[in-house]
């Protein structure tokens, strides 16, 4: 810790060598991270429209599609990976969506994880430390949410 | 709720998005400011589906401009990285609050706290970029420092981090707010960085930019169990958000600081006053 402090010269230079290649890698995560997504949402929506079904209690009426309750929500569409899952083995047009939102929430956790093992290879300490605790406190608070 | 063809529906709210994700993109913004009173107020949604959906909107625009502005060098990840240990922890302890505190008192308050920090803002509302600063003890230490090339000014731009302590503060309330509100995190991050770090204008919002993903993706996983992420609304929200971010990064580069950060104030006085209307009217 600190042994560069004052030599802002030195850290200057190490943080361009090490630009390179953490930057193509978090920007091809970030990528594939939304075009993967994407692809899945799009495809619930071509089913959603196709079918005129959602799948689940509200079928494709939007007074009760936009109707907010949350005692009943998980019988209008799924609100956990479980009901995801089942939603998905019966083809549910709103189960596929589900998926590919939940693709696209994972999009930035998966960007901390690999900045955390970037910088692991690149020896550069203090940011695996910085990046490993974002990450712990990110899965902290999907846990305690769960 | 008014009856609408489902598909016209969709469509507008593809729209709408595509609006919120542009505009995100070169603010730092997640689109809730457009999102949230579009759906609310155009569309009579439920304003627990509108935020739900702000979330997905944050986290598309996020991953979808981020993409660009990494590879461009534009984001500064390690200050992004760095800030976000205190906006995730703000997001998680504004997650646990939630079922404490009175959400109108707060709206009223954090409205109040932006409109007052538009001042500062609007004094240099025609500066380019600031000068390099010194920076300070754990911005040397940590290396929170760069450079971009500014295709504006056609010449590269240096820039260290200032009086970090300070912006790391205000980047626990920006992941507060975002947890309690579901709104607020990029207004109060690019500010962060612009007002308390010094940092240039096109680092602040594309490193914010980088960080509001993350933010929202600390409490998603609350909203989504509560049933807030409505498929039918989101959706269109997370296509739309994509396709307008995707738009955005391509701008950015070639508008000027100053008038990033124009447009920059002028959203912020709308976000405020969206707020202190939330915290006057009641519900949430």
């Amino acid at each position: 810790m600190g042994e560069k402090i004052g030599k802002p010269s030195n850290s200057k230079k190490g943080s361009d060598d090490s630009g390179h290649g953490i930057e193509v890698v978090l920007s091809l995560v970030l990528r594939w991270g939304v075009i993967a997504s994407a692809i899945v949402i799009l495809l619930g929506v071509v089913l959603m429209i196709t079918s005129g079904e959602s799948g689940y209690g509200a079928g494709f009426d939007i007074v009760k599609l936009l109707q907010y309750n949350s005692e009943v929500a998980e019988m209008l569409y799924p609100t956990n990976l479980q009901t995801i899952l089942s939603g998905l083995l019966s083809l549910k047009s709103f189960a596929v969506i589900d998926l590919g939102l939940v693709m696209l929430i994972a999009t930035p956790i998966m960007r901390v994880a690999m900045a955390a093992v970037i910088f692991g290879i690149e020896r550069d300490k203090k940011y695996v430390v910085i990046a490993s605790l974002v990450l712990a406190i990110l899965l902290l608070g999907i846990l305690t949410s769960a | 709720m008014l009856y609408m063809d489902p598909l016209l529906f969709l469509l507008i709210v593809l729209l709408i998005s595509v609006a919120a994700g542009l505009l995100g993109a070169i603010l730092g913004l997640g689109g809730g400011v457009i999102v949230v009173p579009a759906l609310t107020l155009l569309l009579h949604v439920d304003i627990h589906f509108a935020i739900g959906a702000s979330i997905v909107s944050v986290i598309a625009t996020s991953s979808g401009a981020a993409s660009a502005y990494v590879r461009e060098k534009l984001t500064n990840i390690r200050i992004g990285m760095f800030l976000e240990i205190a906006t995730t922890i703000g997001a998680v302890t504004g997650a646990m609050l939630a079922v404490l505190v009175q959400a109108s008192l707060l709206f009223l308050i954090f409205g109040t706290v932006l409109i007052l920090i538009v001042i500062p803002m609007v004094k240099r509302i025609g500066e380019e970029v600031p000068a390099k600063s010194e920076g300070d003890m754990l911005s040397r230490s940590l290396k929170l420092e760069g450079h971009y090339y500014d295709t504006v000014l056609k010449r590269d731009v240096e820039y260290r981090a200032d009086r970090t302590p300070l912006g790391f503060g205000m980047m626990y309330f920006a992941g507060l707010t975002s947890a309690l509100l579901g709104v607020g995190s990029g207004p109060f991050k690019v500010l962060a960085m612009d007002l308390a770090m010094r940092l240039p204008m096109k680092v602040s919002s594309t490193t914010s930019n980088f960080m509001i993903g993350v933010t929202a993706a600390a409490s998603a996983g609350i909203y989504f169990l509560r049933g807030d992420v409505n498929p039918f609304v989101a959706a269109p929200v997370a296509l739309g958000a994509l396709l307008g971010a995707l738009v955005g990064a391509r701008w950015l580069p070639k508008v000027k600081s100053s008038m990033v950060r124009k447009i920059f104030a002028l959203v912020l006085v709308g976000v405020a006053i969206q707020m202190i209307v939330r915290g006057l009217t009641v519900g949430i």
